[in-house]
């Protein structure tokens, strides 16, 4: 027996669905390579380097780049989808079960998740972090902003879906 | 007539290919590798004692001695304090240079616990087959959690002072240009660990007086021109940027502000590669061939050899020669890429051989010389 078609209504949901992770995993991963090379910079800064701002722009867009598709383990762009689509997952749940508000509960979760994955990419690696750029709470913290920042465009886009 | 070039183009290679083909050969044809002593876990480096006796130190803590080509059962001294997690363990080993009157061997390891290590250097005298007296006469400062970036490699200079490198904890790779840590620098000390007094920065109140040279990665393979006083490194770049260095006291070597190399994320390091107020490399290997080991052929049993310097190289499994011309120029040849291992070492003996370590939980000492004819 043939399956029924999905309706139209739930192809344009899980289109929106699709559109709004696509969007909150590039604001993250596009805010967090922006926050690894400016803390990168601001180290090198604090070691005696001199940057003009050509210089600082470039650095940004070969990073956008080389975070992407240039890692010798894994791509970081990929990290943030995999760890976004498991942290928006766990976080629509208990946004059912527990009527919490999408505002807070997917920027909660996707902050939660960028910091739970540097961590843990740290314990693998000797104690080493991994992206320069994020050592210390201030360079963890940019990167949880970031995180932050895409489930904030997620929860957005799902209140527009609705 | 692109046709006739071609054509052209084509007999041009078919005439040189026999040469370069014979040319190669010839150079394989320098050598022949045989194993001295086999079984060590995971080898780090080598020393030669007077008598014909080899000193080899394990990574995991061990300074065994190999004589008549046997390896003694009983290690010569096993080290306190080790820290061998990561890149840690015992590394180096070197005979002071008055060893035939005083019997001191130095060797470098890392010290301390995953959270709290570094890089130290400790002295004993060979008495029996036994290091006796063992002390400790060097402390890198400050402390770091991580487990890799030690450097940790020793040179005894003419003067009989005392080379020791350091790495930058890979954390922490600001620090190779900070004077006041020893993270990332090549440190200079006497045979007893004081600070000589010619030392560059002994006068700074906020540099640590034992810095020789700064701006280094993760330096593993240093020696000294016995004809000239000249100092060679060799250090590991993060993808790509591993350099050969001259270095003179007081130098600043660039890392993290210039490199050749990109983070392993294939973020920016640095984006200089070059920077006014530091040196450049005389070479870098980019990608990477990771450099430990260094030796320089000085009356070696391979005269047209003589000058030149010998890296070895993990990951790239070989040992590569570096001819230095006085004009500044450079070639590199690979070498003992048959043999197919991690080569952690790489020392000329006092009869002119050329000795390689391998880096393995099996690991051997090789010893490579020239062909019959």
């Amino acid at each position: 027996m043939p399956h029924p078609s999905p309706s139209p209504s739930r192809m344009r949901q899980a289109r929106g669905l699709l559109f709004a992770f696509a969007l909150a995993a590039l604001t993250t991963y596009m805010v967090a390579a922006v926050s690894q090379t400016g803390f990168v910079l601001a180290g090198l800064h604090a070691a005696g380097a001199d940057f003009t701002p050509a210089v600082v722009v470039a650095t940004i867009f070969r990073d956008l780049y080389g975070l992407a598709f240039k890692g010798l383990f894994v791509s970081y762009l990929l990290l943030v989808a995999v760890g976004l689509a498991i942290a928006l997952s766990v976080a629509a749940l208990v946004k059912r079960w527990t009527a919490a508000r999408g505002m807070i509960i997917y920027p909660l979760a996707a902050a939660v998740m960028m910091g739970a994955m540097l961590s843990l990419i740290k314990a693998v690696f000797f104690g080493i972090t991994l992206y320069a750029g994020t050592r210390g709470a201030a360079g963890l913290a940019g990167q949880m902003l970031a995180g932050a920042c895409g489930g904030a465009l997620f929860a957005l886009c799902m209140e527009r879906l609705r | 007539m692109i046709a006739g070039f071609s054509r052209c183009r084509r007999w041009l290679v078919a005439a040189i290919l026999p040469l370069a083909a014979w040319s190669l050969d010839a150079t394989a044809a320098h050598y022949q590798v045989e194993t001295l002593v086999s079984g060590l876990r995971q080898p780090y480096s080598i020393a030669f004692l007077p008598g014909g006796d080899l000193l080899v130190t394990e990574k995991t803590g061990a300074l065994r001695l190999v004589r008549d080509g046997q390896l003694l059962a009983e290690p010569v001294a096993e080290i306190d304090n080790l820290f061998s997690g990561g890149q840690g363990g015992l590394t180096d080993v070197v005979l002071h240079p008055d060893f035939a009157d005083n019997g001191l061997v130095y060797l470098a390891f890392s010290a301390g616990t995953a959270k709290v290590n570094g890089t130290r250097v400790v002295r004993g005298r060979l008495v029996d087959d036994r290091l006796d007296g063992i002390e400790e006469i060097f402390r890198a400062e400050p402390d770091k959690d991580t487990g890799v970036h030690f450097g940790a490699r020793l040179a005894f200079m003419a003067d009989g002072t005392l080379l020791v490198t350091v790495g930058d904890g890979a954390q922490y790779r600001e620090k190779a240009q900070d004077l006041s840590s020893m993270l990332g620098s090549v440190i200079r000390i006497g045979d007893d660990g004081g600070i000589p007094t010619d030392n560059p920065f002994v006068n700074r109140a906020d540099a640590k007086a034992a810095v020789w040279s700064y701006g280094h990665r993760n330096p593993q393979g240093i020696v000294v021109d016995s004809n000239n006083g000249k100092v060679y490194v060799t250090e590991h770049g993060p993808r790509g940027g591993d350099e050969l260095n001259l270095v003179e006291p007081g130098a600043n070597y660039g890392w993290p502000l210039a490199t050749y190399g990109i983070d392993y994320t294939g973020a920016v390091i640095s984006p200089y590669s070059e920077y006014p107020g530091t040196v450049q490399p005389l070479t870098h290997w980019t990608p990477s061939l990771a450099p430990s080991g260094l030796a320089l052929c000085r009356s070696c049993l391979w005269p047209e050899w003589e000058g030149d310097l010998f890296a070895g190289m993990l990951k790239g499994t070989q040992v590569q020669r570096v001819q230095l011309a006085d004009n500044g120029e450079i070639a590199r040849e690979a070498l003992f890429e048959e043999v197919g291992e991690r080569i952690r070492d790489v020392r000329f003996g006092p009869d002119g051989a050329l000795y390689l370590v391998t880096d393995n939980s099996d690991g051997r000492v090789l010893k490579v010389t020239p062909a019959a004819p």
